[in-house]
């Protein structure tokens, strides 16, 4: 099993929601519909998902254990 | 088993292989890109790019080695020369390769305009093109861009950033009219004039000469740079045809076996240029290839950045019986509503808050 750790560039949000849709555990939007992360780090492959979904490429997805970026 | 051949290496082909590893697909997986360049991100050419504040290593849509990570092939600055339908095989830079499933997501070219093929005139598709074109785009420069649509008008603010004089041509006279309404493409057009481009709306072309535009009104308008900005035309030439590829929702073609998807499709009917729909009909035509179709039929959704504005769309304006409009060139909402009163699209100029609700009500409504 993989650990992930997920990490989000706000200033890139532009609030479009697809990784809120694919991952609701993980991520949300506040009150300015910007996305914010639930949870760093994880073992739920969705935030791979979440990240590709991205339109702005503001999700990165790293493998905890070597630090590769994964997605 | 043969496996599947993807032509072409943009957003759409990689995110068909990448869903098809997904899904469980043991088979060979290959694309064959004609840039020569690992997909990356082509949104942010004509921004963050041509703006110099990301190089094209932040643009690599997944790291270098992720690609072999995944045992997807990507075979760079290569073509497919010619496809075979009935024996399903493809000559790939010389050799012949047999596919199971060919998917093509060959994307777009820019449009050129005839007598245009003189130095110094650029167009904006691939990233070999952003990198010429910032480089042309010095302070103190003379930029003229033919087209005002978004990646026109993004480039126009970006090249003013930098400090070039910049001119737009466009022969309608309400810039994105069709697209955005012509409520909105009032707003723009006062936007972009305050901004401080030089916007000659309505405008026929008479000829171009070398270092000018001439205009039929016999303006000469001088330019070190000059920018086709006019639209893409779908690269459709594998299957013989011309135009879109016509697709049904989860990207199969006419042809048994052979899908499209991306800026190359019509993909149930519509052709829509768009990111995530590019991502989306990708994630479709993997299904359909594993067996389990599930059809692709998001809201077009799509962005752009200039002049301080995010500009986000949800939707359409097709079809449209009127436009409500709300707030100043500076932040503002349009609703496009059709003849039964239903909400179309809705577009949103620095409304970041709204678009994930603009996005669930048309989803639900569609």
């Amino acid at each position: 099993m993989t650990t992930y750790r997920i990490e989000l560039d706000r200033s890139l949000c532009s609030g479009f929601g697809s990784c809120v849709d694919g991952s609701p555990t993980h991520f949300a939007l506040d009150d300015s519909g910007v996305a914010r992360i639930l949870v760093i780090e994880t073992d739920d492959d969705a935030v791979l998902e979440a990240a590709a979904s991205c339109p702005m490429g503001a999700i990165t997805v790293f493998e905890q254990a070597i630090g590769n970026r994964a997605a | 088993m043969s496996g599947v051949l993807i032509v072409g290496a943009g957003l759409a082909g990689a995110r068909c292989a990448e869903a098809l590893r997904a899904g469980g697909y043991g088979g060979p997986v290959t694309i064959v890109g004609a840039e020569p360049v690992a997909p990356y991100e082509r949104p942010a050419l004509s921004k963050e790019l041509l703006a110099g504040r990301r190089e094209a290593d932040d643009l690599m849509l997944r790291p270098a080695g992720a690609w072999a990570d995944r045992e997807i092939d990507l075979r760079l600055g290569e073509a497919v020369e010619r496809i075979d339908v009935r024996s399903r095989t493809a000559r790939v830079s010389g050799r012949e390769l047999a596919w199971d499933a060919l998917v093509v997501a060959t994307g777009a070219h820019a449009r050129v305009l005839p007598g245009t093929a003189i130095r110094g005139v650029h167009v904006l598709r691939t990233l070999a093109d952003a990198l010429a074109l910032r480089e042309a785009i010095v302070p103190g420069s003379r930029l003229v861009i033919i087209g005002a649509g978004f990646v026109g008008a993004e480039v126009a603010s970006t090249a003013l950033d930098l400090g070039a004089d910049v001119t737009i041509v466009e022969s309608e006279p309400i810039p994105l009219a069709r697209v955005a309404g012509a409520e909105v493409g009032l707003f723009l057009a006062h936007r972009w004039r305050e901004y401080g481009v030089s916007l000659h709306l309505g405008a026929r072309i008479d000829r171009f000469e070398r270092g000018r535009v001439v205009l039929g009104t016999g303006e000469a308008l001088p330019h070190d740079t000059l920018l086709l900005a006019i639209g893409a035309e779908p690269t459709s030439g594998l299957l013989g045809g011309s135009g879109a590829i016509a697709t049904d929702a989860c990207g199969r073609t006419e042809h048994p076996g052979i899908y499209a998807c991306g800026d190359v499709a019509a993909f149930a009917g519509r052709r829509v240029e768009h990111w995530t729909s590019a991502s989306g009909q990708a994630a479709a035509v993997a299904s359909a290839i594993l067996g389990s179709p599930e059809p692709f039929d998001e809201t077009p959704y799509f962005w752009s950045d200039q002049f301080g504005l995010r500009l986000q769309m949800v939707g359409t304006a097709t079809g449209r019986a009127h436009v409500e409009l709300d707030g100043d060139p500076s932040s503002f909402h349009a609703r496009y509503v059709g003849e039964a009163g239903e909400t179309l699209g809705v577009l949103l100029a620095n409304r970041p808050g709204e678009v994930a609700t603009a996005r669930r009500e048309l989803a639900s409504a569609a």
